[in-house]
């Protein structure tokens, strides 16, 4: 009891978290991922051909208290058809990336009527980030009235008592790093995420 | 022309003195259809298989020169006995029932022709075949968008670049392929560490008492899986390393090995049950001892995450291939395929969470529809209440059920409680209820039973959907019957009609 589930005792300064990244299809998720594993976005080759989904990949993020995070990131695809497969990912997350396109108001509405309550139904309690997804998009353009408000974001965030809300663009890479270093600091706070689910 | 009307009147006769041996015939079909897939006999599994309904996919097959359906099957078999020319005229018949059937219960499926697909049409998780077709047309139809784009491009540049445009979807597609390859590869050695790591401890070492016989439901099919994938699957996907063209005929295949896929996820949430029962104790110790880095769960997911992925991947494929202006048949084949597999095992997971169904959920025939409908049983004691009931409609059976959602369920899915049934083959629909749009009856025909349920839909559309939906399955249980009773005259209309 107490000890996390992922690791074995030799390695004790290293801990594992899983991270599930969830969100509508053709938001940019792989992107996103992408950009933080190996810091490159490529529009062309030869990484476009890596199909979107279903990809566990993984990365050790270290804090600033020089605590090491290794995560282990689930790439699960946005597409309905398979929905129930789908969720059978989730459980034993330790945190989670909700994401949407800034440049899509449709992946929004589905993050607050489907993804939220999904994700706080399948893993109630685990730090959930909403991460805003193609910034870049709005700063390139005037015409911002077809674009997500980075206020409505953060209130999103805020009324369904998510960790934060961050905008980012895997295209440029800024904000990429912080997505990935808040969400391993908000799974490291928490000990022992499933035990504790599993245990209510 | 006499001739073959004379076989069809021996088939027919055949059929009613064969009709009381059902397990003769159900070995016969079963060994057409995998004929009919070219795919090598194998040892037998000690695990079973799907029934043959549930697993054929018609509206694909464009031509229909070996049918495996069951009725054409079972009409098939009867003429194994006879010499081969008279065989065919039957064999034919039976195509021609299994056409009608086709094209009365999937007007517009043709996948070459992804124009008459409407993109605005809603997409719910209750349309099973319909869904899996949007998810391969969605994909066609980004390609064409692409693909014009690219002849916008092609219009200004010479034929040199034609020749390097082409050679380099190619290369790219080479990705694709050696990816396929790389995570099969890697999927296989995780498959192998459930069963040459897990399954050989747990057999080499005695299980902790609580334990004894839950081992099965943990690992499902699992070994069947790993078997195939590490015999077959990936020295086939080998070859295509330097013969891409073969991708897609893989798929095609081995469409009916796949369905163990369906087994695989209908078993899971049991699976995990247990597993999450164990996981820090029994479970874990093993981790240990085996050395593992990954705990049981993480593995025992691949197989779920792999069966969604090679669609993925084939998407990909299909569009380099088309960009370098390809042959895409077989690859467009095997899509279809790819999509209908998951998409059966995704339908399969909820009826896996069906209690208290005394028959044989797999022998119902196919999932066509399951939604969550207001149901009101009439009987000669009077009207019932309208209560919120989980319907599932299979191609022989309307199941009814209440859902109960638990909290303390930690895998957050509903479990269904079987409430009431009414055979296909004993129900009549009336499609109209006075005063209420969005009703529709079924009458139970048992002798006997004066049963009726009225069920309200939740829109007009999505009562449209039930209604079409269990009139075609009437419809072909009309047809069946009357092939059967009278084949002359059946084929005679099929001629009149061509």
């Amino acid at each position: 009891m107490g000890s996390c589930c992922c690791k074995s005792k030799e390695v004790e300064e290293e801990i594992s978290r899983k991270i599930s990244v969830v969100g509508n299809g053709e938001v940019g998720k792989t992107c996103l991922i992408k950009r933080y594993l190996t810091d490159e976005f490529d529009e062309d080759t030869p990484h476009s051909y890596i199909p979107s989904a279903l990809q566990v990949d993984e990365k050790v993020e270290e804090l600033k208290n020089g605590k090491k995070v290794h995560l282990f990131i689930y790439d699960l695809g946005g597409r309905d058809t398979f929905k129930h497969l789908t969720r059978m990912n989730y459980p034993r997350s330790d945190a989670a990336l909700i994401c949407f396109g800034i440049d899509d108001k449709e992946s929004l509405k589905a993050v607050k009527e489907y993804w939220i309550p999904e994700m706080i139904r399948i893993c109630p309690g685990i730090p959930i980030l909403l991460v805003g997804l193609k910034k870049d998009k709005r700063d390139e353009t005037r015409t911002i009235e077809n674009f997500v408000r980075e206020s409505d974001g953060h209130s999103l965030a805020k009324s369904n008592n998510l960790v934060g809300y961050v905008e980012c663009s895997s295209l440029k890479g800024d904000g990429v790093k912080t997505v990935f270093a808040t969400i391993a600091r908000e799974a490291a706070k928490r000990q022992n995420t499933q035990k504790a689910a599993e245990s209510v | 022309d006499s001739a073959a009307a004379a076989v069809a009147a021996a088939a027919a006769k055949e059929t009613t003195s064969t009709a009381d041996q059902p397990p003769q015939i159900c070995v016969v079909a079963q060994k057409a259809a995998l004929d009919s897939t070219n795919e090598e006999e194998e040892p037998a599994q000690d695990i079973e298989m799907p029934p043959p309904m549930a697993i054929q996919d018609h509206s694909f097959k464009p031509e229909k020169e070996v049918s495996t359906d069951d009725v054409s099957a079972k009409l098939a078999s009867q003429l194994s006995l006879k010499p081969q020319a008279e065989a065919n005229s039957t064999i034919d018949l039976a195509n021609q029932i299994e056409n009608v059937v086709k094209h009365q219960t999937e007007p517009c499926q043709d996948p070459s022709q992804d124009t008459s697909h409407d993109p605005s049409q809603d997409l719910t998780d209750n349309q099973v075949a319909t869904t899996a077709d949007q998810e391969f047309n969605q994909t066609n139809e980004h390609n064409t968008k692409e693909e014009e784009e690219e002849e916008d491009d092609k219009a200004d540049s010479e034929e040199k670049d034609i020749e390097a445009e082409k050679a380099k979807y190619l290369k790219k597609r080479q990705f694709v392929i050696q990816e396929l390859y790389d995570t099969e590869k890697d999927y296989v050695k995780d498959l192998a560490s459930i069963v040459d790591g897990y399954m050989a401890y747990m057999r080499d070492n005695p299980l902790p008492d609580e334990m004894e016989g839950k081992d099965k439901i943990v690992f499902g099919n699992i070994h069947q899986i790993y078997d195939w994938h590490n015999e077959t699957m990936l020295a086939e996907l080998e070859k295509c390393l330097t013969n891409p063209n073969r991708v897609g005929s893989i798929f095609v295949r081995y469409e009916r090995r796949l369905y163990m896929y369906v087994k695989y996820c209908e078993n899971k949430p049991k699976s995990e049950f247990i597993v999450s029962e164990y996981l820090d104790t029994y479970f874990e110790e093993v981790r240990q001892k085996l050395g593992h880095r990954l705990m049981l769960p993480d593995l025992l997911i691949k197989p779920v995450q792999r069966i969604m992925r090679y669609q993925l991947l084939l998407k990909d494929i299909l569009k380099y291939t088309e960009k370098a202006e390809e042959d895409t048949t077989e690859l467009k084949k095997a899509l279809r395929v790819m999509c209908v597999v998951p998409k059966a095992a995704n339908d399969m997971m909820q009826v896996g969470r069906l209690q208290g169904f005394d028959g044989k959920i797999t022998a119902q025939g196919k999932l066509l529809l399951q939604d969550t409908l207001l149901v009101s049983e009439v009987s000669s004691g009077g009207q019932q209440k309208f209560k919120e009931r989980r319907v599932f409609l299979f191609e022989q059976i309307i199941i009814f059920s209440e859902m109960i959602e638990s909290k303390k369920d930690n895998f957050s899915n509903p479990t269904y409680i079987y409430k009431n049934s009414l055979k296909v083959n004993k129900m009549s629909l009336c499609d109209t209820v006075e005063g209420e749009p969005l009703r529709f009856q079924l009458t139970d025909r048992t002798p006997g039973s004066d049963v009726r349920m009225i069920i309200q839909a939740n829109s007009e559309e999505n009562k449209e959907t039930w209604v079409k939906q269990i009139r075609s399955i009437l419809d072909m249980q009309g047809d069946f019957l009357r092939a059967l009773q009278s084949p002359i005259a059946y084929q005679k209309e099929l001629t009149k009609e061509l």
